[in-house]
């Protein structure tokens, strides 16, 4: 009823919209749930026996009933629209986890009580969104292979106060979270490697190292694993790390390393690795067709190697 | 678990609600079902008490059907039915889990409701309707609405009652009201009340405790003198088996009564379910297309009266019914043998009479001399009934009184028979309408003279002058109709209840008598006063589309307002801050358009450094509390002092 106006444009045409966006009465639609329906059925029932009847209390409660659906209409309408979505981030997953794209949202100067969030049928998330402040609701989708995960348009949608209607909003908007390779477990073997870097044998995709010992300006002839990147990253020149003697190990794991014959287990074990050295202190590098990241520790270092693994062969996403 | 305390309550309420107007008609083992089932729920959700499972709950719900098969085997009819709606709401919520089934009970709540209006129409079940309704929607907010609390549903269920009735007045009033049904009407199988087709020993007196209203009167102009308050309603004159029968067969009276001083009232009967239409004696006509004037100056509605009626009337209380000599025959007719001692009155009382009228004093006299008493308790009578009446027992309420003299009469050949109806009524003291209660129930004996046909005669009056004044209450002997123990120590709260009764009462009928009286007839009255005239297809269509413009109208309206952006409620912090810039502008420095509160804080303290120490911690407050995400209620008052105290004092 309140769509006359809208575009001819069916939903699922229109362009993705950019945040932060307002659901205006042009983006909602509106139905009689199937308990309306059943609802309308009943009253019409009344109606005729109050007909029938020449019952004036019947008619009274027909008519009451029926007007207050009418309203009840408005104010359904009124839930949903006017409502503002500021933002949207998801925390990247590992594949085959529910991705949960947090939605902040703000309502100006009405409560609105039970709206629906969907991105999936099967997940949806109730929430009320308090006047004037911003509600964060987080909204479920379940991934199902790494990368970048944009999962369809968000419906949010309404049946509040008397839920005899239904009015929704389709969003279709650029969602997307980063969805790690799910980790395929294996041994966690650190095989030493000779300190010249040589080749590691077996399922040793470790190149393992001593401590360091410090660093030294870049010869022609050195190993390229013991090039510190970081310094050279700062400007500061290319130096060559020097190790001596056991200890503290750096392990840098190296995608042509992993023997699987398959691209995706081999991401799969890495991930896994990169998991379990991240759980000790071990500083650690990662080394792919594409890019190379050199040892490093804690948290955004490991989600640094994990987004390495996830947009890995996918295009450059702009790590 | 936590769901079902959620929502359960609210539905088992919305059920108690809708259910608690049928009670009176429910079978007490129905109440019983339902206060036990009822019970047992909310308690199990308070105490945790096991939940029937399905099995258990498809047995108890076939010992209801069962029960109600018992019950209402052999009628089928609105009892039954109500019967079947309230042995499910006892049992509906606890199959509660699902959204489906939660919704399906509220609407069986609002069926049970309507169910209630088809049997009752009276002001207060109207009343109780919008409260139920309202308890109804609140319940059906609520599982709609899982984080609210009860104060939101409540408030919106009483929100969207309150914006739908100027819309169902509106659809009310326009709405096409057809003339007759659409199926035809049901038949009632309910009870009759008042009077029935026969006038035997109790059928009377049974009714002088029964205090409902049988009809209301209200009188155009002053009331008559109670000596003519005779509500004529049942004419028996076939005397069969010791109780006294209407005729079979009453001829159609064709034109009406003329007479003069005519009296015009209005009567609002209540529904008896059975066709009698009651009105004072002598009527002058039918007063409806709906009822028949007959030769005995009775009328009767060709529909049985099962719902509130109203109906203008014009009787001529001071006349007699006159020379109509219907009847007559009938009149005289008597069982040829028994009550041989009440025969041998009769023929003394005959003996030299110069004419019937004497022979009905003396009858009078008879009954004024011998010790007759009035009485609601008389003793039972035997074969010879009259006899047993006249002579021994000499105790007993009007419909003795009246079956004895009629027969006394027709035995001294005096054409007489009995007419059922009421006597009296009472003034409501705050409208002036005529209240006739079934406890007014009344029969008196009218006979018939040659010369001036027939004559209405009150025996009960020779025994219990005080009928005609006092009504019933104050003509028996004390103690019989007891007032009891609310009547002896409740005395001025008595009175108060009273009060309030009288005027509810008659506000009901103020009410009742519009709004049942709203039909096709006033609904054409209305539309042409808006300039619709109705009578014809396009007068109708257009009458509707009218209304159907206004409720869109309305609803537009709604959706307008709704959409209107409320006056923002300043938050205190906003509005202590600003009373804090208007006091600093107003000392000197005025914050620039766009300035945050940081750089006006530098800006008034450039200009006003004796200020600095004050506005920095003001503003450090004010930033504390806006963007630091501090929302402690001390904080603010500390902030509020601190603006309330600063007086900066121009320089």
């Amino acid at each position: 009823m309140k769509n006359t106006a809208a575009p001819k444009k069916k939903p699922g045409r229109r362009s993705p919209v950019s945040l932060p966006v307002t659901i205006t009465r042009h983006r909602t639609y509106m139905l009689p749930t199937r308990h309306g329906m059943l609802f309308f059925l009943a009253l019409l029932a009344m109606l005729v026996g109050s007909i029938n009847y020449n019952n004036n209390l019947g008619f009274l409660l027909v008519f009451l009933l029926g007007a207050m659906s009418l309203v009840s209409m408005l104010h359904t309408h009124r839930n949903l629209v006017g409502l503002r979505v500021l933002s949207v981030s998801a925390k990247p997953v590992f594949a085959g986890e529910a991705a949960m794209f947090d939605f902040q949202i703000y309502s100006e100067n009405v409560l609105r009580p039970a709206l629906v969030f969907s991105i999936e049928k099967t997940h949806r998330t109730t929430e009320d969104v308090a006047a004037g402040a911003v509600t964060r609701i987080p909204v479920r989708a379940t991934t199902r292979q790494r990368g970048v995960f944009s999962p369809g348009p968000v419906t949010v949608h309404t049946r509040f106060p008397l839920g005899l209607f239904y009015t929704w909003s389709t969003l279709r908007m650029e969602l997307s979270c980063v969805v790690y390779p799910e980790p395929l477990a294996g041994p966690f073997q650190v095989h030493e490697s000779t300190a010249d870097g040589a080749e590691a044998e077996g399922p040793g995709i470790l190149h393992g190292a001593d401590d360091f010992m410090g660093m030294k300006t870049y010869q022609p002839g050195d190993p390229i694993r013991r090039i510190s990147w970081k310094t050279f990253s700062r400007g500061q020149g290319l130096f060559t790390k020097e190790f001596g003697g056991r200890g503290q190990t750096i392990l840098i794991f190296d995608y042509d390393a992993v023997k699987s014959d398959d691209a995706e287990k081999k991401l799969s074990r890495l991930c896994d690795l990169i998991i379990k050295a991240a759980r000790t202190n071990i500083e650690y590098g990662l080394r792919l067709p594409e890019t190379f990241i050199p040892p490093g520790r804690g948290e955004q270092h490991k989600h640094r190697c994990l987004k390495a693994l996830a947009l890995s062969g996918k295009g450059d996403k702009g790590i | 678990m936590s769901e079902e305390r959620k929502y359960t309550p609210a539905l088992t309420m919305a059920l108690i609600v809708a259910v608690f107007p049928h009670t009176l008609q429910l079978p007490l083992w129905i109440i019983a079902w339902c206060i036990g089932l009822w019970g047992y729920l909310l308690a199990s959700l308070r105490f945790g008490w096991p939940r029937p499972n399905r099995p258990v709950r498809i047995v108890l719900a076939l010992i209801g059907i069962a029960g109600l098969l018992a019950t209402f085997s052999t009628r089928l009819g609105p009892e039954a039915y109500i019967g079947l709606l309230a042995v499910m709401a006892a049992l509906k919520p606890f199959e509660s889990s699902t959204h489906r089934d939660r919704m399906i009970t509220v609407f069986i709540a609002y069926f049970i409701i309507i169910s209630s209006l088809l049997q009752t129409e009276t002001f207060t079940i109207t009343l109780y309707m919008f409260f139920s309704v309202f308890v109804t929607t609140a319940a059906l907010v609520r599982i709609n609405n899982p984080y609210g609390g009860y104060r939101s549903d409540l408030k919106r269920a009483g929100i969207l009652l309150g914006k739908a009735i100027p819309l169902m007045i509106i659809l009310f009033l326009l709405f096409p009201r057809m003339q007759g049904s659409l199926f035809g009407m049901r038949q009632a199988g309910q009870a009759r009340s008042g009077f029935s087709g026969q006038l035997s020993p109790g059928s009377i007196s049974s009714l002088v405790k029964n205090d409902e209203a049988a009809f209301r009167a209200e009188f155009k102009g002053r009331i008559p003198p109670p000596e003519q308050l005779y509500w004529r309603g049942v004419v028996f004159s076939r005397l069969d088996n010791g109780s006294w029968h209407r005729p079979e067969r009453v001829p159609e009276r064709s034109e009406p009564l003329q007479g003069q001083n005519p009296v015009d009232y209005t009567i609002s009967i209540e529904p008896h379910n059975d066709q009698w239409i009651f009105a004072l004696d002598v009527p002058a006509r039918a007063p409806t297309r709906w009822s028949t004037f007959y030769r005995d100056f009775t009328i009767q509605s060709r529909r049985t009266i099962s719902r509130k009626r109203r109906y203008e009337m014009r009787s001529y209380p001071g006349q007699k019914p006159g020379k109509s000599d219907w009847g007559v025959d009938a009149a005289r007719r008597l069982p040829k043998e028994g009550n041989p001692r009440t025969r041998e009155l009769a023929a003394q009382l005959s003996k030299g009479a110069d004419n019937a009228s004497q022979i009905v004093d003396r009858g009078l006299k008879y009954l004024g001399d011998g010790e007759f008493a009035y009485t609601l308790n008389p003793p039972l009578l035997g074969d010879d009934p009259m006899d047993e009446f006249l002579f021994e027992s000499r105790r007993g309420y009007c419909e003795h009184y009246a079956s004895a003299f009629a027969y006394l009469m027709r035995a001294a050949g005096v054409p007489a028979r009995i007419v059922g109806g009421y006597l009296g009524g009472e003034r409501n003291p705050f409208a002036g309408y005529l209240v006739i209660r079934q406890s007014d129930a009344h029969a008196w004996v009218e006979v018939w003279y040659p010369e001036a046909g027939w004559n209405r005669v009150d025996p009960t009056l020779m025994v219990a002058p005080a009928r005609l004044n006092q009504g019933a209450q104050g003509a028996l002997p004390p103690g019989e109709l007891s007032g009891g123990f609310a009547g002896k120590y409740l005395g001025p709260v008595q009175s108060l209840i009273e009060q309030v009764q009288w005027g509810w009462d008659a506000l009901s009928l103020q009410w009742e008598a519009w709004f049942h009286g709203y039909s096709r007839e006033e609904q054409q009255a209305l539309l042409e006063k808006l300039g619709i005239y109705w009578r014809s297809w396009k007068g109708m269509s257009a009458a509707l589309l009218f209304g159907l413009g206004l409720v869109a109208g309305i609803t537009g309206l709604y959706a307008v307002l709704q959409f209107r952006r409320p006056r923002a409620r300043k938050d205190p912090v906003s509005k202590y801050y600003e009373k804090f810039c208007r006091k600093l502008a107003r000392a000197g420095p005025a914050r620039p358009a766009g300035m945050g509160p940081k750089d006006y804080a530098a800006f008034a303290a450039d200009r006003r450094p004796d200020l600095r120490e004050e506005v920095k911690t003001i503003t450090d407050l004010y930033i504390r509390m806006r963007y630091g995400g501090d929302t402690n209620t001390e904080t603010l008052t500390h902030f509020k002092n601190r603006v309330h105290k600063f007086k900066p004092g121009q320089k």
